[in-house]
């Protein structure tokens, strides 16, 4: 299934897509988009994007310049011709959603987790340990939480437990 | 034949077996022998005397004389030869018993000396000869010491030994191998003896007149004694003036040769042979007649006119009018030779000029003169010499030169400027040459001794008040027209003030302080040379005669003046050296060399090269009063002290030294003397010299704006706390070390930021270059902070970015046909705004995206072609017109064929083979079906049947 990509201009307005790219001015800066933890070279970003859950930020601005606004990517940026004639553009950002949709399943399967324990215990024991482990309080996670998050780095969890708060409350 | 009861001279000149003359001219030597045979009698001691005279100065003959001496007062005489086989061989004698050891130096042992000196003890046998000699004398000088060789020693009391050696034997041998016999300060030597080694005129004539009576029958010195005999006969005195003259000539006027001339002069006349013969003999080889070649030869005055005479004044001068002698030492000196009056011993012998002869016990000076010198009652007349062209065969010329020489230098020299320029030549006195009152100056240095030299001439007494008054300044200031001056040589003359005159006026100023401040007299910096009128005319003869023993090339002793200006300098030098300082420093900087001695100075310590230090410091604080200018105490320095000769330090040195110590405080320009209020400015201006230090600024203009870089330096000092000089000194040379330590830092750090400046300069231009390019960069690159790495960095840039604008040119054109949007310079606005642009990524890609349009590009045109033939196929074929694809669909629909079969046809164009086949893969069709719709086409005629498959 092919990405949508919207690429928003000057005078026109937000609409649909699986991406929303808004290169509407005028511009704040100019900086590199940091997205899922790589560096995207077909975009500059121009701007802050305001709510949502932020999933990329200004590689020096470190501002948050791609957020997930009900459920689609939104960056505020301005893609590079060459990058999009090639196709470069929908490759780079085909494969930041299919890292998405990942971090999508293992937030679910979290979630699952955490709601059953609240409803069980009224406080889940996995959102602590989870927390925990994030904070750097604890070396090591419970092995029914080591087993699904098994290969994600300490940062990226980072991201995931904070998308987790937010769906959970 | 001349009634001789013996030859009265020995043919080889050595003194006589049976000896019955007596020698002439020994008195005084005598004397001292006579002072040693009393030590010996008189003194119960045994005494070593030592005579001392060259080869053929009469030794032996004094010896003869000795030893008759000897015997009259009782001593027993032995006497030996000290010649190779010397051997010890005593004559026995009786306690109390007088005896003299008389030792005479064998000639073979004299040439042996004279000829290898040091080098003769290299012979076995010499060597052991002056070891038996030392030993003998040692033996017989302390004879309890030597039983084994001398027996019983009691009897060897009252001994005397006298020892007559050359001085090669006795001075280079003797005094070096055996020093405890023959020093006299140390060995055993109680006196020596020298042997007066001149032999004048008139001692030579009573030598061979007392000879020749030592040896007459009585009928002989009868004949004498009643007048009827020369005393001199066979001899006259022309014949001995003419040997003494030929003597003169050779150099050796010795004893031994004189005697030896004589004795053949004796031996020829006995022969019937004459003194004109011998002169041949003796090489003096001219063609003249024997009478007048004897009489040329002899140059002295004879009675009768002959042929080749000439006229002139005998006079007879006793020696002993000294009044008399003194006018003719004038006259003589005239002539060129130098008269004694005081030693009859120098007065001899110059052939026409004088001769001296004793007569009646008294010495006579015959003096020749061509005039007149008004000494009337010692005149004896008019007599004769050969004449001068006769003479001068015999080479009489050069007196005649030096009399015209000595007249000229005469006149010369009465001007004073002409006398001080001779002086100059003479002392070797070359120099600047400066005005000075009553005559002149000249000012040198003479290694490192700054000296002038002054030449005044006084003739009246407001003069020499002038002189001294310039004297008298020149002391106390010790400069003269800007020149320092170490040491001072003045010479005044005059013709009129006598020099107690001058000598009262000057010697006071010798008392006063040198150099005004100096804590000894100007004596010790100065010499004088007087020459009033009683002494003038001294002056020029004693220039005079050197000058002329210069010019006949013969040795002559310097005028005394020379000998003055010597020992004066030399004294001086002795004096000015006291005020020298010599810095000694390592590898350190002079500046911490200073600090050093500083330090051990208040420390009290004895500092090597600065032991006049403190009596300088004393004498500058002297002259400073209260305050001095800088400039003016080194020059102060300079003129007191003899900096020439300092090593290692120069006047800004000691003024620096004075500072360090803290005895002058710097305020302004000025130097105080140490005061507590001035020490603390002082210390409180430092400190902020210090403290500017502190930070090294260093900023530069150019044209992209200022640069500037900044660096600080530590320069704490802990303690600044003082009450007395002491502490003061202690404090100022930690504070002065600091800044000295403190401005070298500063000074490498400034030129490190200099370097700094011009490689940020150097970027700054690579800087400017990329900017021209790439204006939007200019945030990356802050002047200030830019770095290599990031002009690289943007260098770099610049070149992809270069690269991507030409990649970009080539197939621009062909995006434009392709109708594609696509605008790669704005991307790179974009990109360019971030600080690490990803242009090698997009270069890559845009490199991959040409080869992309190239292809698509060629696609296009291919089609572009198919369309155009397509057309034309269709306008043939259907007779239709218009846009391709819509006709293509019309006719496909009309012809009920599928329209891109339709449109593979077209494009192959007319006459073109169809291969069912290759339409099958080109429109994807089934093969059925393309041949039946290509046999529609055929039905419709549009494609001809033979051709299908």
């Amino acid at each position: 299934m092919s990405l949508k990509i919207v690429i928003v201009k000057d005078h026109e307005e937000i609409h649909d897509g699986d991406v929303v790219i808004d290169a509407r001015e005028p511009f704040q800066f100019f900086d590199v988009v940091i997205l899922g933890g790589r560096e995207i070279k077909s975009i500059i970003a121009v701007g802050q994007t305001s709510g949502g859950v932020p999933v990329g930020i200004g590689k020096y601005t470190k501002k948050v310049v791609a957020s997930i606004i009900n459920g689609r990517i939104y960056i505020r940026g301005v893609p590079l011709a060459l990058y999009k004639e090639m196709g470069l553009l929908e490759k780079e950002l085909s494969a930041i959603k299919k890292k998405r949709d990942e971090f999508d399943i293992l937030i679910e399967k979290l979630k699952q987790i955490v709601i059953a324990e609240r409803k069980k215990y009224r406080r889940s024991p996995s959102l602590s340990a989870l927390n925990n482990y994030v904070e750097g309080l604890s070396t090591s996670l419970p092995s029914h939480l080591a087993d699904i998050v098994e290969g994600v780095d300490r940062e990226t969890l980072k991201k995931i437990l904070t998308r987790l708060f937010e769906e959970v409350y | 034949m001349y009634a001789f009861v013996d030859l009265p001279f020995s043919p080889s000149g050595v003194t006589h077996l049976t000896r019955l003359h007596k020698a002439v001219g020994f008195e005084k030597e005598l004397r001292e022998v006579e002072e040693v045979l009393e030590a010996a009698l008189y003194g119960n001691v045994n005494v070593l005397a030592v005579v001392i005279a060259p080869y053929g100065w009469g030794k032996s003959e004094l010896l003869d004389e000795v030893e008759k001496l000897a015997k009259e007062r009782g001593f027993l005489v032995h006497r030996t030869a000290l010649s190779l086989g010397f051997v010890i061989d005593l004559p026995t004698k009786g306690r109390d018993e007088p005896l003299l050891v008389l030792i005479d130096e064998a000639d073979e042992i004299s040439r042996l000396a004279a000829v290898h000196k040091l080098g003769a003890l290299g012979d076995e046998q010499f060597m052991k000869l002056v070891q038996k000699t030392a030993t003998l004398i040692r033996a017989l000088l302390e004879p309890r010491s030597y039983r084994h060789i001398l027996g019983d020693p009691e009897r060897y009391n009252k001994v005397a030994i006298i020892a007559a050696f050359t001085p090669q034997l006795y001075y280079t041998i003797l005094k070096n191998v055996v020093p405890d016999v023959f020093e006299i300060t140390s060995g055993r030597v109680y006196r020596e003896i020298v042997l007066d080694t001149r032999y004048p005129f008139w001692q030579y004539v009573e030598t061979v007149k007392q000879r020749l009576a030592s040896y007459s029958t009585p009928e002989r010195i009868k004949r004498i004694e009643s007048g009827d005999l020369d005393a001199l006969s066979p001899f006259t005195i022309w014949e001995l003036a003419a040997i003494y003259h030929l003597a003169k000539r050779k150099g050796e006027a010795t004893p031994r040769y004189l005697m030896k001339l004589t004795a053949r002069l004796f031996q020829l006349k006995k022969e019937g042979g004459r003194l004109a013969e011998l002169l041949r003999e003796e090489g003096v080889d001219v063609e003249l007649d024997y009478d007048v070649l004897e009489l040329a030869f002899a140059a002295i005055p004879f009675d009768k006119k002959i042929a080749v005479s000439k006229e002139i004044y005998l006079y007879r001068i006793p020696y002993n009018d000294k009044d008399a002698l003194a006018s003719i030492k004038e006259y003589l000196i005239l002539k060129g030779v130098d008269f004694d009056i005081k030693d009859p011993k120098n007065a001899s012998y110059e052939p026409y000029v004088y001769y001296t002869l004793i007569e009646d016990g008294k010495l006579y000076v015959y003096l020749l003169s061509d005039r007149d010198i008004g000494l009337d009652n010692y005149l004896i007349g008019k007599k004769y010499i050969v004449s001068e062209d006769i003479a001068r065969l015999l080479g009489w010329e050069e007196t005649q030169t030096i009399a015209a020489l000595t007249k000229e230098y005469s006149q010369k020299l009465e001007n004073p400027l002409a006398l001080f320029e001779e002086i100059e030549r003479i002392a070797g006195i070359e120099g600047i040459k400066l005005k000075y009152c009553c005559g002149y100056a000249l000012w040198l240095n003479n290694m490192g001794i700054r000296e002038i030299h002054i030449f005044t001439h006084v003739d009246k007494e407001e003069e020499l008040k002038k002189v001294v008054e310039n004297l008298a300044e020149l002391i106390t200031q010790g400069v003269f027209n800007g020149y320092a001056i170490d040491y001072i040589d003045i010479f005044v003359t005059s013709r009129v003030l006598l020099t107690d005159t001058i000598q009262n006026s000057i010697s006071p100023l010798l008392l006063t302080y040198w150099k005004k401040y100096y804590k000894e007299p100007a004596s010790n910096f100065v010499t004088i040379h007087i020459y009033g009128a009683d002494r003038f005319e001294k002056l020029k003869h004693e220039i005079i005669k050197y000058e002329i023993n210069k010019f006949l090339k013969r040795e002559s002793k310097l005028p005394q003046f020379v000998d003055v200006l010597r020992l004066g300098r030399e004294r001086s030098r002795e004096n000015i050296m006291k005020y020298t300082l010599a810095l000694k420093k390592g590898k350190e900087r002079k500046f911490a060399a200073l600090i050093k001695i500083a330090e051990q100075l208040d420390q009290g310590q004895v500092v090597e090269g600065f032991k006049s230090y403190r009596q300088i410091e004393e004498i500058i604080l002297d002259v400073i009063e209260e305050s001095i200018h800088e400039k003016e105490l080194k020059s102060v320095i300079g003129s007191l002290f003899p900096t020439s000769l300092w090593r290692d330090f120069r006047e800004e040195d000691l003024v620096e030294l004075f500072k360090l110590r803290g005895v002058v405080v710097p305020h302004g320009d000025r130097l105080y003397k140490y005061n507590i209020e001035l020490a603390r400015q002082y210390i409180t201006e430092l400190l902020r010299q210090l403290e500017e230090l502190s930070i090294v600024k260093v900023e530069k203009q150019t044209p992209y704006g200022l640069i500037k870089e900044y660096e600080k330096i530590n320069v704490e000092i802990y303690d600044i706390n003082f009450e007395d000089l002491k502490t003061y000194a202690k404090v100022l040379r930690e504070i002065l070390l600091k800044i000295y330590e403190v401005k070298e830092k500063y000074e490498e750090v400034r030129k490190r930021l200099e370097e700094k400046i011009e490689e940020k300069i150097k970027i700054i231009k690579r800087v400017s270059l990329l900017l021209e390019k790439l204006p939007q960069r200019r945030k990356y690159l802050d002047i200030e902070k830019v770095k290599e790495e990031d002009i690289r960095r943007e260098e770099a840039i610049l070149q992809k970015y270069v690269e991507i604008l030409k990649t970009w040119e080539e197939v621009k054109g062909i995006a434009k046909s392709l109708g594609l949007s696509l605008d790669v310079e704005k991307d790179l606005v974009f990109l360019l705004e971030l600080p690490e642009p990803w242009l090698d990524d997009y270069l890559v890609n845009l490199k991959l995206y040409a080869v992309e349009l190239q292809k698509r590009y060629e696609k296009y045109l291919e089609e572009a072609r198919s369309k155009k033939t397509a057309a034309e196929w269709l306008r043939q074929k259907l007779g239709l017109e218009g846009e391709v694809e819509k006709i293509i669909e019309i006719a496909a629909t009309k012809l009920g064929v599928t329209p891109k079969l339709l449109f593979a046809v077209a494009r192959r164009g007319r006459g073109a083979v169809l291969d069912i086949e290759q339409l099958s893969t080109e429109t994807g069709m089934e093969r059925d079906i393309v041949e039946k719709e290509l046999e529609k086409l055929h039905r419709v005629g549009v494609v001809e049947k033979k051709y299908v498959a």
